[in-house]
């Protein structure tokens, strides 16, 4: 079988057997070639390959069959070689009064080694392009000036190529190339080879580090659009069976502890939206550099920017309408002193696990653990403690944290959380969990409980007290893990172990 | 000499002539020009026409307009404008002179 290939021929699709297609081109670049300088050159190219067009769909079984070569020679015939195209404009070119003054500067990518400028300004001036080449090559030494040009024209100026018509990788341009380079000298052909040789190095380098940044790309986007996938969506994960299954967060499940439940499936699906397109993106456009696929998406681009630049206008609006802010943080601070005895006993008062809580979520990285009461509507957060070193009288300090859309906002709500703590004698009674008003949701509050020991003072923490120490050290020297069920002195700014 | 080089030199003469001829009747797009052209037998290969009516319209004697078209692309659709019509006149006036010519010269 023969390959074909589709073309699109003055906005008309056709599919083509590559030796015809081949023949097509030359065709083409032949007579593009010889008006091109002519005044109007473009718009008769335009014209004749509309006529080209109409030719092949005069055939009856246009749509259906693929154009072979004798059809392209068919046409050729009627429409005439190229010699015979241009043969009456032969007379103009040389006196060229008025075609030459309205000469316009472009980019000529058929005869192009890297963008086509020097090409371009040596169909503008007459000038041959390796005279112009040598000349960026040299500016190009002076602190780069000549890149910098080629570079700002390689941008501005507009590109012309026969070969954009027909739809296929710019493969051949050699026989109209071999045919320009016959006239050029032998030194000029030697340099053109180099200069070839260079085009074509950089232009493999080019390649090369497209695919390599593509399939970065591709990995990259996978790796996160998975892991984000599991993390946000999922209870269990296959990459992190056991290890983190405490700390991998379910986004709807959190949603219930921002937003209200009807708001929620919106935030999911907008907050999905903003996360995962970009991701989409990164792998999509991997695909393409590693794969070099050129395809007119233009209209599917846009419409995934306005997507999610909607999604995250939407997303910021909700947010503050009501009001889900982690914006602006705040803290309040509460000191409450212990009185000075020798010891000091810390114990577990009210436990979680004596709520009636539907749901638990343990954001990850956070030593946040809450639980959500449906029925009353109120969210439950385990606050955490940790001991420090006095040089006072001991006391405890309660911090205080929430954020909200502003100072004052959040302040209000660090202020309402909700937390019991009793201090009788020298037992201090702690619940292992504050609660949030009813019907507040989670905006980053949080406490903690720090206790200020002075020097010689014995203080014993429950084991339980233990599910308190969010962090690894609890302070002074102690390890959280071995903290519990002990009785520790303050030495010197340091627990030491005692009995 | 070569009788086919003079054939076609002619031909070439009236070439534009033809050309305006054709639209003078009724604005047509290339295929129409062609098919006309062709009937005459002024041309040969199609290709010739392009060069030809950009000149003509370059220099105001025609202008065109894009019609929308029931297959394919639209189509550029030729007329002629007062310059071209006169331009026409003159050229039909010349030719008138030169058929007298020639049968004046034939009849001796």
């Amino acid at each position: 079988m023969e390959k074909s290939i589709k073309i699109n021929i003055s906005g008309v699709i056709f599919q083509i057997h590559e030796n015809a297609y081949e023949l097509l081109r030359d065709y083409l670049q032949s007579v593009s070639s010889l008006l091109s300088n002519v005044q109007g050159g473009g718009e008769m190219i335009d014209d004749i390959e509309a006529r080209i067009a109409e030719i092949f769909q005069s055939k009856p079984s246009w749509q259906t069959a693929v154009i072979s070569k004798d059809e392209v020679e068919e046409m050729i015939s009627i429409m005439g070689k190229p010699e015979d195209i241009a043969g009456d404009l032969e007379s103009e070119i040389p006196g060229g009064s008025y075609s030459r003054q309205q000469k316009k500067l472009y980019r000529n990518k058929d005869n192009a080694i890297i963008g086509g400028v020097c090409s371009g300004i040596s169909d503008y001036t007459g000038i041959d392009a390796v005279w112009i080449r040598i000349i960026f090559i040299l500016f190009a030494l002076v602190y780069l000036s000549g890149a910098v040009v080629y570079a700002i024209l390689w941008i501005v100026l507009p590109v012309i190529s026969r070969g954009t018509y027909l739809s296929k990788p710019a493969k051949t341009a050699r026989k109209t190339e071999k045919a320009r380079r016959d006239d050029v000298s032998a030194v000029g052909n030697a340099f053109n080879e180099i200069f070839r040789a260079f085009g074509k190095f950089f232009i493999i380098l080019f390649r090369v580090i497209l695919a390599i940044i593509g399939v970065a790309f591709i990995i990259g986007g996978f790796t996160a659009l998975l892991s984000l996938v599991m993390v946000l969506f999922s209870h269990t994960t296959i990459l992190l069976p056991d290890i983190y299954e405490n700390s991998v967060i379910y986004l709807p499940e959190f949603m219930f502890f921002i937003a209200d439940p009807a708001l929620s499936v919106w935030l999911v699906i907008l907050i999905s939206l903003v996360i995962l397109l970009p991701l989409l993106a990164l792998i999509y456009w991997g695909v393409r550099m590693v794969f070099q696929i050129r395809v007119r998406d233009l209209a599917l681009n846009l419409i995934m920017l306005i997507v999610w630049i909607l999604s995250c206008t939407t997303l910021i609006i909700i947010a503050f309408t009501h009001e889900i802010s982690f914006s602006d943080s705040y803290r309040t601070s509460m000191q409450m002193s212990i009185p000075v005895s020798d010891s000091l006993t810390v114990r577990l008062d009210d436990r979680i696990s004596s709520l009636e809580y539907d749901r638990e979520v343990h954001l990850p990285f956070e030593p946040v653990n809450m639980y959500l009461d449906k029925e009353e509507d109120i969210i439950y957060v385990s606050p955490e403690i940790n001991i420090y070193h006095t040089d006072d009288d001991p006391y405890i300090e309660i911090l205080k944290y929430s954020s909200g859309t502003s100072r004052s906002n959040a302040i209000r709500k660090a202020e309402k959380l909700n937390y019991d703590i009793s201090i009788d004698d020298d037992l201090v009674k702690l619940d292992e969990y504050f609660s949030l008003s009813p019907g507040q949701k989670w905006l980053g509050a949080f406490i903690k409980i720090r206790f200020y020991i002075p020097d010689n003072m014995i203080i014993y923490f429950d084991e339980e007290i233990e599910e308190l120490m969010h962090d690894d050290y609890f302070g002074c020297g102690v390890y959280s893990w071995r903290a519990g069920g002990k009785y520790w002195k303050m030495i010197e700014g340091r627990l030491e172990e005692t009995d | 000499m070569n009788v086919e080089n003079n054939k076609a030199q002619m031909r070439k003469g009236i070439l534009e002539y033809c050309i305006l001829l054709v639209i003078s009747g009724n604005s047509c797009y290339a295929s129409d020009i062609i098919n006309k052209l062709k009937e005459a037998k002024v041309i040969v290969v199609e290709g010739t026409l392009y060069p030809l009516l950009t000149r003509q319209k370059n220099a105001g004697l025609l202008s065109y307009r894009w019609e929308e078209s029931s297959q394919g692309p639209p189509r550029k659709y030729y007329e002629l404008t007062d310059k071209g019509r006169e331009y026409l006149a003159e050229l039909d006036k010349s030719w008138d002179e030169l058929v007298e010519s020639v049968k004046l010269i034939r009849k001796k």
